[in-house]
């Protein structure tokens, strides 16, 4: 019935004048009519009819039709514009729409109306896009409609459905560069196109003739960069090392229709036609980012490059004829492929492939490198939320490509340089909330080598924020910069283990910048704690991060074969030795359980000079460790601390003012009965061991029920505590429990 | 266009102190005042019986502050040059009072908050500038986006925790020992 009524309407449109205005005013009547009449029809049915009317008009519409005196013209075309940039366009009115705007027959307004507004509601044919190219070399539109055509073209790549035609015009977008006004972005599209088969020693001299005459341009840069990349003997000059920005953004005009046109189609759930290789992920529907990190299906030439393998197989003199991605289903493709893998030209569809991961993480190509770190950087830059206020609506999308790429390195286990960059240049305007948990994870790959150079533009930042924020991002952090130690100690044992296979022991020189390198994260991991520690009042929270930090710290000789052993500040042990809650105490001992067990072994492989040592512990590492540990024997057993305490910092106090505070034996009151954090336990002790005598007598815990109390708190799961126990306290006998013996150094 | 606003707090004295009077210049010099205002006061951890008055802000656009109010109005603890990187003015303006403030509050009590970075493109302020600002008046620089609601709210509770240590609220961390954190950088 729909279809009766729209027929209808046409022919009444075409039969009439197109300048009758009652005609016009009565079309539009009946077309809210029939709105409301029949509320089943969705609102889109009534706008597709539209489009339809609008585009046949255009399809027929003659030369010189003014805008001003043509009402009909300016409802068509306001009709494109609201679809366009509300809905998107449906794939066959791209090639109408393209032809009118250029082809010259309207004037310019229009022209930049119509390109302005065609942004696509899924794909854009090839066939139209190719056709608008001849239009282009026809020079029938004015030259600033070529202009924004190829900016057009540059921001709707990714929605184009096959490029093969495309790559095949390489050579006529390669002529648009002698114009000096295109030649930037005809720069860009054919950044975007090139493959090494287009690098021919005419067209570099063509780069090179016009970068004498204009200058190393960044967009020249960019392009000779990329043919270096291919084919690096037929470039023979220097250029510059990583340009931050080749090209100068292009998808202004279109960037917020695009926006709206994704978030109307994750609204309404359409069919994504981007296949996902490899595992079953639900389809992603989020259009502008998606289409750039999901790898888009190629249909039609998939026959035909099938079949030219399996002949080039035979010849190995031949090309070999370039497997294109699309095609690569399952990791033995990958391995029949791998010399031969033409990557795709959107380079953030590496990321979310773990079968591309893979291929990066083999070859050798630096081009690929090149490509993936601009994207990413390009991106990175312009989505950034915080720097862009515009951007802030966006922060969804931004945090979810931030968790890819967080992926991708987890996946290859290192950094993307591109990442690095952009943390520096965005950390110090940073606020700590839009997209915190991505951010920090990113900061955690940083590789030690940058992180040394930049530790002013991240460090700063981050301790200004940390001293400032909440308890939550405190602790966020701390959990941050102890992966990253992981991270970098993870590294340091697998690159021991690959150079030790090829015996190439060149450990020195880079073993001290390693170790220095650490050195200073532990430093000032250390310096932010004990200031954390004060601003928070302690909190346990704070300092189970802390102490879970200061763990993998105190192993990374005998775990990570890193000589190096740095003891917590006083700042942070003081507070979780005299802690309320026994957890930070438990954790506390099981770390100093574990420095012991490091600077035992330290000083066996000295003593036995089995492996030449280039590296041990100073002296004063062990003074520090002994000045700690007769606080906490002291504190735990001998009730000492407060007499033989001597670090500076320490819980040192005089015998007058111990008097004063009123506790009777002061001699024997200060351990792990007393303790603040073990008091419940001791209480909950007397109550199993002597359950009718009310009155809690802490005193009544020694001798054999000492040795109870002990099993007692073992048995709580205070493991930590029993391995200090049993390694850093000498029982001098079992009878005499009140004077418990000497601490064995 | 910058606004100082003096962040005062009253007295730590029993009874609830009196709401301090905001002179708000501007829709967005309000809608931070809300922000600090509606930031629930989190006192110390430790067993302090006594309840903390809620902070009190005061707005101005340039100082000196009119001496008729002057024994009427609150310590204050912490002073705030809000500098927008966008206007020239706002830095002369912000340059031209800091003339105006006694020299003991440079002991950790004063702050430079910059908004605006989420428009670089559009800044007519060199960062050099407030570097030198920093420098010349050893007080930190905190950068923000004041435009976004959400950062106006992180931004009003860094300053709150902030004004929570220039107050005294914090044992064992002074006004001044955190402004030098705040300048010092990991290599030292």
């Amino acid at each position: 019935m729909q279809r009766r009524q729209s027929s209808k309407h046409s022919k009444h449109v075409h039969d009439s004048n197109q300048t009758d205005l009652s005609a016009w005013r009565k079309e539009r009547s009946i077309d809210t009519e029939k709105t409301v009449q029949n509320q089943q029809s969705p609102s889109d049915d009534s706008e597709h009819n539209s489009l339809e009317k609008a585009l046949r008009f255009f399809e027929k519409v003659q030369d010189r039709v003014s805008l001003k005196k043509s009402e009909v013209l300016q409802k068509h075309l306001s009709t494109v514009e609201s679809i366009g940039l509300q809905r998107g366009l449906p794939p066959e009115a791209f090639d109408t729409l393209l032809t009118v705007a250029l082809s010259g027959k309207l004037a310019d307004t229009v022209n930049t109306r119509l390109l302005k507004s065609l942004v696509p509601a899924s794909v854009i044919p090839e066939t139209s896009v190719v056709s608008s190219v001849s239009w282009l070399c026809v020079s029938k539109c004015t030259g600033s409609i070529q202009l924004l055509f190829l900016r057009w073209l540059i921001t709707m790549f990714d929605f184009i459905d096959r490029k093969e035609q495309l790559h095949a015009l390489y050579g006529f977008f390669f002529s648009f560069l002698y114009d000096d006004k295109l030649c930037p972005y005809a720069c860009h599209v054919l950044y975007l196109l090139t493959r090494k088969e287009n690098v021919k020693p005419f067209r570099v001299r063509r780069l090179l003739d016009l970068q004498a005459k204009t200058g190393m341009q960044p967009h020249l840069q960019a392009l000779l960069s990329l043919y270096k990349l291919f084919c690096p003997e037929l470039v023979n000059i220097t250029l510059p090392g990583k340009s931050k920005t080749y090209f100068k953004n292009s998808e202004a005009p279109w960037k917020a229709a695009i926006n709206t046109v994704r978030r109307r189609n994750q609204a309404n759930s359409p069919v994504s036609q981007a296949l996902c290789l490899g595992t079953a992920q639900p389809q992603s529907r989020k259009r502008k980012w998606n289409t750039q990190l999901i790898v888009p299906v190629s249909s039609a030439n998939a026959q035909n490059l099938v079949g030219n393998r399996e002949k080039n197989c035979v010849d190995l003199y031949s090309t070999i004829e370039s497997f294109p991605v699309e095609q690569l289903q399952t990791f033995t493709q990958l391995l029949e492929n791998i010399h031969c893998l033409e990557f795709p030209s959107q380079m953030g569809s590496v990321l979310a492939n773990p079968l591309l991961l893979h291929y990066m993480n083999c070859i050798k190509d630096e081009s690929i490198y090149l490509r993936l770190y601009y994207w990413m950087g390009q991106t990175l830059q312009e989505e950034c939320t915080w720097c862009v206020v515009e951007n802030n609506q966006y922060e969804q999308e931004f945090k979810d490509f931030l968790e890819i790429i967080y992926k991708a390195e987890c996946f290859l286990q290192e950094g993307f340089s591109s990442c690095e960059e952009f943390l520096c240049r965005s950390l110090p305007l940073w606020d700590g909330l839009c997209c915190r948990s991505q951010i920090l994870r990113l900061v955690s790959w940083i590789p030690l080598s940058s992180f040394s150079e930049m530790k002013s533009q991240i460090c700063d930042p981050l301790a200004q924020l940390f001293f400032t924020s909440s308890l939550y991002f405190k602790c966020s952090v701390l959990e941050c910069l102890k992966e990253l130690l992981q991270n970098w100690l993870n590294r340091h044992v697998v690159q021991l283990d690959s150079e030790s296979d090829n015996q190439f022991h060149s450990l020195n020189t880079t073993l001290s910048g390693l170790v220095n390198g650490i050195a200073e994260l532990i430093h000032f991991v250390g310096w932010i704690s004990t200031v954390a520690l004060r601003l928070e009042n302690n909190c346990t929270f704070l300092l189970y991060f802390i102490l879970d930090f200061y763990e993998i710290v105190c192993d990374m000789y005998l775990k990570y074969n890193l000589p190096l052993l740095i003891m917590p500040p006083a700042g942070v042990f003081y507070p979780a030795l005299l802690s309320m809650d026994s957890v930070s105490l438990n954790h506390l001992c099981y770390i100093m359980y574990r420095y012991r067990a490091n600077l035992v072994a330290a000083k066996e492989n000295e003593l036995n000079k089995k492996k030449t040592q280039q590296f041990k512990f100073s002296s004063q590492t062990y003074q520090e460790y002994n000045q700690y540990i007769i606080a906490m024997v002291g504190c735990l057993w001998t009730s000492s601390a407060f007499q033989k305490d001597d670090h500076p910092q320490g819980v040192r106090l005089d015998e007058e003012l111990l008097k004063q505070t009123g506790v009777q034996e002061f001699k024997n009151s200060f351990n792990i009965v007393y303790h603040p954090a073990m008091m419940g336990y001791a209480i909950l002790f007397l109550q199993q061991a002597c359950p009718d005598d009310t009155t809690f007598n802490f005193s009544l815990i020694k001798g054999k029920k000492w040795n109870w109390y002990l099993e007692y708190l073992y048995a709580q799961g205070l493991k930590g505590l029993k391995l200090f126990v049993e390694s850093s306290i000498n029982r001098v006998s079992q009878a005499s429990q009140n004077k418990a013996g000497n601490v064995e150094v | 266009r910058s606004h100082a606003p003096d962040r005062s707090h009253a007295p730590p004295a029993r009874g609830h102190a009196p709401a301090g009077d905001v002179t708000a210049r501007a829709g967005r010099a309000a809608s931070f005042e809300r922000a600090a205002r509606g930031w629930r006061w989190r006192g110390p951890s430790t067993s302090c019986r006594r309840s903390t008055p809620p902070p009190c802000c005061h707005l101005a656009t340039s100082l000196p502050l009119p001496a008729e109010r002057d024994h009427l109005r609150p310590r204050i603890d912490l002073i705030v040059f809000i500098i927008d990187i966008k206007s020239k003015y706002s830095l002369k303006n912000v340059e031209a009072s800091l003339a105006y403030v006694d020299a003991s509050f440079f002991l950790g009590k004063v702050c430079f908050l910059v908004t605006g970075v989420g428009r670089v493109n559009n800044c007519s302020i060199e960062m050099n500038a407030i570097w030198k600002l920093r420098d010349v008046y050893c007080s930190p620089v905190l950068l923000c986006e004041l435009e976004v609601e959400r950062i106006q709210a992180t931004t009003a509770q860094r300053l709150l925790r902030m004004l929570q240590i220039c107050a005294g609220h914090v044992p064992g961390v002074s006004a001044l020992t955190f402004g030098s954190l705040m300048r010092s950088s990991a290599d030292d």
